[in-house]
Parts: structure tokens; sequence; C-alpha cells
């Protein structure tokens, strides 16, 4: 680590903002993380919420987006060799995970909705499990929004990895790009032991 | 790892020299120890105490989290000041964990004594 004032000053821009932007999305996903840790210690029945999440479904992706980063830090290592081919290999890699992730998620939410546990979670309700409903809410607003984050990340790759390829410039963009993609890692790192693995 | 400006825009922008980057960990040996890690919060899952399993997976997520951070988003060689950009996030959601646990948990069944 460099304390040297020289080096505040020499940080590239575009790596710069993609820190502070990943600051401000720790402080999103971060409040909402503590939030559920907080109610989760509150209500016991938000265990008996969670053993109904598909653990073999979240494994998978969690699998898929540890993979994927990978993948990245390889697309950067590539970049920096300017090899565009392998430039190419490893981010249609990544975006190919962004898809596996998203398919997965997609299934495992229909098969949750068939089931009653909906964000208005009008079946719950009918039962008088108010606090219930609540976990649903956490569940699809840190899910659903980790999930654009996804879809943003693999666009970014996909276009900063197009735009390097075609040019042959800018190849430092993919490592502010892979950053981004790297931080909805860290997010699904935490949301995965605390939505499926504790009950 | 050194800089370049870019041209004509010397006090703007600058951009990282591509040339002499600061060199690459072994990503591999990283991502390895990223799925014995994962592996273990899922086998810890199959412990029997919730307390137990909070306390496993979370701290096991902890490390893994500073694996990704330090490695391969490489903060082990950035500069203080994205350290301390960072910290200041944490710092804000630990306050907020504080500040919110005495209204969210029932702290009164631990302060209040039981007839």
């Amino acid at each position: 680590m460099d304390i040297s004032l020289k080096s505040w000053r020499n940080i590239p821009q575009a790596r710069l903002g993609v820190w502070t932007l990943i600051a401000g999305e720790f402080v999103v996903f971060g409040g909402l993380i503590v939030m559920y840790i907080l109610n989760r210690m509150r209500y016991e029945s938000w265990g008996e919420m969670a053993r109904h999440t598909n653990v073999i479904a979240g494994t998978v992706n969690t699998f898929v987006l540890l993979t994927s980063s990978y993948f990245v830090v390889r697309a950067h290592e590539a970049a920096l060799h300017k090899n565009k081919k392998e430039v190419r290999k490893w981010i249609w890699l990544t975006i190919l995970c962004a898809l596996i992730f998203l398919g997965i998620k997609t299934y495992e939410y229909t098969h949750e909705i068939m089931h009653g546990f909906t964000l208005p979670g009008k079946d719950l309700l009918a039962q008088g499990k108010h606090v219930e409903t609540l976990y649903w809410a956490f569940y699809y607003t840190m899910t659903g929004l980790h999930g654009l984050h996804v879809i943003a990340g693999a666009l970014a790759l996909f276009f900063v990895m197009r735009h390097a390829v075609k040019t042959g410039k800018h190849y430092h963009r993919l490592e502010a790009a892979g950053l981004y993609w790297h931080m909805v890692d860290i997010i699904w790192i935490f949301l995965f032991p605390l939505i499926y693995l504790v009950h | 790892m050194s800089e370049h400006p870019v041209k004509g825009l010397e006090h703007e922008v600058v951009v990282p020299g591509e040339n002499d980057y600061h060199g690459h960990p072994n990503y591999l040996k990283v991502y390895i120890s990223l799925l014995i890690l994962f592996a273990i919060s899922v086998l810890a899952s199959l412990l029997h105490n919730p307390m137990i399993i909070f306390i496993v997976v979370f701290a096991v997520s902890v490390i893994k989290g500073t694996l990704v951070l330090l490695y391969f988003m490489h903060l082990k060689w950035e500069p203080l000041l994205i350290w301390i950009l960072l910290g200041v996030a944490l710092m804000t959601l630990g306050f907020l964990f504080l500040g919110l646990y005495p209204d969210t948990v029932p702290v009164h069944r631990f302060l209040v004594p039981q007839s």
C-alpha cells in the first residue's frame, strides 16, 4: 500500500470513480444486509421462511459467480498484454456465467412465486403471517437489486471489451469494469450464506 | 504502478500505464482458496445450531470477500485513499448496526430482570 501524497494524485480517474461507486454500493447493500441480520435475530420465523429457498440453486450460482470473477482477472491480465483473442475469450466466458446466474435466479423466482411466496405475500397475509411477508420483501429486494447489478456488470464488460478489441485502445477500462464485476461477486458472497444457509 | 497523463489533458485525466503494471498474484491459487472456503461454508450449514452456522458462514464470507478485494481487485496495491474510501463505507455500516440494534432486537429482555 502506497501512502505517499503523490500516489493519491496519480490514481487513474476511471479507477477512482469505480472505487467510489463501489464504496457507495457497499453502503446500499450493506444497509440491506444489516437490516436483514437484525430482523433475522428478532424474528425466529424468518429461519422457517429461509428453508423455502433453493439451496442447490444458490450453491450453483455462487460457484458460477466465483468462477466468473476468475475469468475477469484473466481477461484483465490478457488486456495488459493487449491480447485481443484472450480478452474476448475470457469476457465472453464471464458473460456466459452472468447468463447462467440470471437463468438459475429466474428458475428460482418462478418456483417461489408458484408456491405463493410473492412480494405482496397474499397467501401468507391470509394466514396472518405478516412478519413472514417481510422476509420475502427483503429476499426479492436484495436478490433483485443484485440481479440488476449482474445485468449492468455484464453489459459494461461487453461494451468495454467490444471497444477495446475493435480499436486496440482503452484496455484499462476493462480493469474498471472488472472492479465493478468483482463488487457484484462480493455482494453475493455475503447474500448467499445469509439467505440460503442460515435457517 | 506508474501512470501517464493524456496529452492535452495533463491536469484532468490520468490513465494507467499499461506496460508496467504492479504484476499479478497467482489468480488460480486465490480462486482455489475461494472454492475451498465456499465448500467450508456449505458444509458448516449442515450443523444443527443456527448461531454457530451464522458465525462460521459469516466469518468465511468475510475471508472470501477480503481475498477478492485484496487480490482480484488489487486493493493490496492501491494507495491509502482507496482504503479510506472503503473504510468509511464499512464504518457507516458498523454505526448503522449499532444504532439500529436496540430498536430492532428485543434488548429489553437482557436488561430487565425477569420475575
